[in-house]
């Protein structure tokens, strides 16, 4: 693959891996604060 | 594809006989499992700080990555031997974990983003790569390895 090719590639991974991991990680975080909840109210 | 036959063999294979019933070689075995996961973490960090030009700025870039990534293939050839080891203890305890399939999801994500894209690119002489690719090549590279590491601490926990 050519290095302009490679940068976009690079890009569009980039944005994806960025939002799906935005994604997961709030999920995560979601449930963490849900079970503080309801352990301390 | 349903991979529980796999998980299945791995539950009743040498392997797991032998992590289930030696503790000691399972301690070992996990000691250099994490020890792979600090180099790894320390080469990934190492050369993704040096893109984001925030260490090193008197060395060149190429240079940088050129040495840690010699480092990086060690470190996951390490952990992965080690983690098949450790996860034929409990195969199918993980095989219904959602975090070990984030973790596995994550470390096949991160390996194809190195060997395909990260790696390829880098070969080329850097001051010809836009900043901003070089930037979010770093970002991501570290927002991946540390979800691998993190979601593999999380599997204890869920």
């Amino acid at each position: 693959m050519n290095k302009n090719n490679l940068e976009k590639a690079a890009l569009g991974f980039a944005i994806a891996t960025i939002i799906s991991l935005t994604w997961f990680w709030s999920i995560q975080v979601g449930w963490v604060i849900e079970t503080l909840e309801m352990a301390y109210g | 594809m349903d991979l529980y036959p796999f998980f299945d063999w791995l539950d009743t294979s040498l392997l797991a006989d032998i992590s289930k019933a030696y503790g000691g070689v399972f301690a070992v075995v996990q000691m250099f499992h994490l020890l792979g996961i600090s180099m790894l973490g320390g080469m990934v960090l190492v050369g993704d700080l040096r893109l984001l030009n925030i260490v090193m700025r008197d060395i060149p870039s190429e240079v940088v990555i050129e040495n840690t990534h010699k480092w990086f293939n060690v470190a996951l050839v390490i952990i992965v031997i080690s983690g098949i080891f450790m996860s034929s203890a409990v195969a199918l305890k993980l095989y219904y974990n959602t975090m070990f399939w984030a973790k596995m999801a994550s470390l096949a994500a991160g390996v194809v983003f190195v060997y395909a894209i990260r790696r390829p690119l880098l070969k080329f002489d850097h001051a010809t790569i836009k900043p901003t690719t070089l930037r979010m090549l770093a970002i991501t590279s570290i927002l991946i390895w540390f979800t691998v590491a993190a979601s593999g601490r999380w599997i204890g926990f869920s």
